[in-house]
């Protein structure tokens, strides 16, 4: 039995309440001769109500995670999780998207491991890239980064946690050629 | 280049894949299968380095790969030639300006042959192969005229 | 006699294919006590690449992930991007690329049946099947103009048309597998070696897939019917049913092993075959792109704002972009790939515990990883000494499909 993507908001705000802060349902209409829509549910929920949040989306269905995400806005990184419930349903999967601002005096989030062993990769992944802490995720070692990684260098933060001092110029002397010649990078 | 004089030997290769897109590696593989058929020439991929006259290189090479190749090609015995399969190991090709990247491969070790293509055809690449036959022959024949 | 742990590192150079990666496993005579997977050898940093180009020149660099799935890639950002920024395809672009995505399938999963059989000793196997697998190279050749890496995509259509010549040669390549493909299926599904050898190798239950979060043929192979080309239907696939095959359907019980797998993979390819001829029988007329302009193209994503996840089943399992445009850049500013491979390794490490050594090979292989190279090379000496490296593994791995040839009473 599937639910529609209503039917899982409903239940979601039935459990988080106030903790949803933001949400909409998208609807993508695909196809040329039988057209047909499916659903996506976004939303952005307080940092507090995450794992709560997790559980009731591993209540309705074991979910498929789709991926997670985090952007670096400046005094804070939004993080970003899907879930897809209901896969193995003809046009019925529904992808629930979740954003949370993590402030970055206190980049902690509990882990998901617990309830999905798979997620140990995304979870390490992140905790390299962006340098967000997972509580509880036992696996700590460097995955895509080589061991012998510089500490706090963050590929994917955009602030003095960065690595643009790392960046290999790999055709620097054409930029260098062009720069003699006085013209812009382009 | 020349011709090559004789097929004295079989020329054994070995294959080393550094953060490729793995499209030059799997054309290496078509090379050696019935269409392509490198292996009526004697051209033979082995499993270690220990055995090979040729490296193969593909890709971009990324940090932590470029100190492993230096030891393959410091495991593989003279006379040996390098071949460098597809553009991002030639030039970098897409992958330039990251964090993790040490190639073009000729920045890691001596590089004798490229052949350029993303990926290249498998006729290319056994071109390259046999240029790198001639220049290993070369070798050869210096190497006996030191003997003397 | 003591019990003594030897340590065997596979990886991360090998021959045959695929990116480096490194298992490293401690055994017991033949059986593994503990495996760690060290991953990151193919490492790019290709998502922070991106972030920094404008969204153009980052579809041609998802096509260079992988060069297997190098039309999975851009497929999901496309169909990420169009979501994102509104755009739609015309008709007939929607059904060239599901073509080729299809034709895709066929080469990568005709590849990875010649990969398994390389890996248990059936090297005749391989060099037959990759023969095989030569028509539909062409046939991409013909279409787009290369035999990997296609640049056949763009955000909003697809840059080359499919002309009459092309329809004929799809249509004589279809019979030409249907053919290769029965063939295909008594020679693997057949054979009682090979089926001793895949047998209960690499079992993954139902539960267990879904805790490690696999995907694809890994798992449709455990029974978890789930495809993203059923699920969330996109461009063609979605006015044509189509339904994921799962070996329960096929002979009643699914075990989630190596053998399923194959099934999963041999019968996925006919599957193909009826989809590209759905495709050229409905094939739409009309223009392939929705912005013809490359530059306008560039000026309308500068100026849109927009977000949006695009999914693609590949022939490894579901392929997910996240993309973010913030209407200041040309590009992404925020770019996330999952590959099939990302999730589908999970398994290795369940799998291998308990296993023997000689199959390891089968289960590296089996969800047929897709970063260049699950390649090994082995420096390190075991404590006695020892060199132990790929060609050795393999040489266990022959070994073993040998005996159970012996024990079977097969002669070849």
């Amino acid at each position: 039995m599937t639910l529609t993507a209503e039917e899982i908001l409903e239940r979601l705000k039935e459990k988080l309440g106030d903790a949803i802060l933001n949400y909409e349902v998208k609807e993508y209409k695909m196809g040329v001769k039988r057209p047909r829509t499916y659903q996506e549910i976004w939303m952005e929920i307080n940092r507090d109500a995450f794992r709560k949040a997790v559980e009731a989306i591993f209540e309705i269905d074991y979910p498929h995670l789709h991926f997670i995400a985090g952007e670096d806005v400046g005094e804070a990184l939004t993080m970003i999780y899907s879930f897809g419930v209901f896969h193995s349903h003809p046009w019925g999967e529904v992808s629930i998207v979740m954003k949370l601002d993590l402030p970055k005096s206190n980049l902690v989030l509990p882990t998901i491991t617990d309830l999905m062993i798979g997620a140990e990769t995304n979870e390490r992944e992140i905790r390299e890239m962006l340098g967000v802490e997972f509580e509880g995720l036992k696996n700590k070692r460097h995955l895509f980064l080589p061991d012998d990684w510089s500490e706090g260098k963050y590929p994917w933060r955009r602030d003095e946690y960065g690595v643009e001092d790392m960046i290999k110029h790999t055709h620097k002397s054409v930029r260098e050629i062009r720069k003699q010649r006085g013209e812009q990078n382009g | 280049m020349g011709k090559l004089t004789n097929f004295k030997r079989s020329l054994w290769v070995f294959h080393a894949s550094g953060g490729s897109c793995n499209a030059c590696d799997i054309e290496i593989i078509a090379a050696l299968t019935p269409r392509y058929d490198a292996e009526r020439f004697g051209i033979k991929l082995v499993g270690s380095p220990r055995h090979a006259d040729v490296l193969l290189v593909t890709g971009a090479i990324p940090r932590d790969f470029a100190d492993k190749l230096r030891r393959i090609y410091e495991q593989m015995p003279d006379p040996k030639a390098v071949v460098v399969i597809g553009n991002c190991g030639t030039t970098g090709g897409v992958f330039y300006d990251s964090y993790n990247i040490a190639g073009p491969i000729d920045e890691v070790i001596p590089v004798d042959v490229y052949v350029p293509g993303c990926p290249p055809r498998p006729e290319a690449i056994i071109d390259g192969i046999v240029k790198a036959w001639l220049k290993i022959e070369k070798l050869e024949k210096e190497l006996e005229g030191k003997e003397k | 006699m003591a019990k003594t742990t030897y340590y065997i590192p596979v990886g991360p150079i090998h021959p045959a294919l695929k990116e480096p990666i490194r298992v490293e496993a401690e055994v017991e005579g033949e059986k593994i006590v503990k495996v760690d997977v060290k991953r990151g050898f193919a490492h790019r940093g290709i998502e922070y690449m991106g972030m920094k180009r404008n969204a153009i020149q980052t579809l041609y660099l998802s096509e260079r992930i992988c060069g297997i799935c190098s039309i999975s890639h851009p497929y999901a950002f496309v169909i990420g991007s169009e979501k994102a920024l509104g755009i739609e395809a015309p008709p007939r672009a929607q059904y060239i690329r599901t073509i080729i995505a299809e034709l895709e399938r066929i080469h990568s999963h005709i590849l990875w049946l010649g990969v398994i059989a390389h890996e248990i000793g059936f090297d005749p196997l391989l060099f037959w099947t990759w023969k095989g697998r030569e028509k539909v190279l062409d046939i991409l050749e013909a279409i787009t103009g290369n035999r990997i890496n296609y640049a056949m995509y763009m955000i909003g259509g697809v840059r080359r048309d499919l002309k009459e010549s092309h329809i004929k040669a799809l249509r004589d390549m279809i019979t030409y597998y249907w053919e290769f493909t029965e063939h295909m299926k008594e020679v693997f599904l057949s054979d009682p070696v090979y089926k001793a050898r895949t047998r209960g190798v690499a079992q993954l239950s139902k539960e267990m897939a879904l805790k490690l979060n696999v995907v694809g043929p890994t798992a449709r192979a455990a029974g978890i019917r789930m495809d993203v080309r059923q699920d969330i239907p996109y461009d063609a696939y979605a006015d044509m049913d189509v339904k994921a095959i799962v070996p329960q359907d096929i002979v009643g019980e699914a075990r989630g092993d190596a053998y399923d797998i194959t099934m999963v993979r041999l019968y996925e390819i006919e599957q193909s075959l009826d989809i590209i001829e759905f495709c050229l029988d409905n094939l739409p007329e009309g223009k392939i792109l929705a912005i013809p302009n490359y530059v306008a193209l560039l000026n309308k994503i500068k100026k849109t704002e927009g977000e949006a996840i695009g999914a693609h089943e590949a022939p490894r399992g579901e392929v997910i972009h996240y993309l973010k445009y913030d209407g200041t850049r040309d590009g992404p500013a925020v770019w996330k790939v999952i590959a099939p491979s990302y999730n589908n390794i999970n398994s290795w490490a369940p799998l291998l515990l308990g296993a023997e050594v000689a199959d390891i090979p089968v289960v590296v292989a089996y969800i047929d990883p897709c970063m260049c190279c699950n390649d090994r090379v082995a420096v390190v000496e075991d404590s006695s000494g020892r060199l132990l490296d790929y060609s050795y593994l393999h040489k266990k791995a022959v070994e073993k499909t040998r005996k159970l040839e012996k024990e079977l009473g097969v002669r070849r």
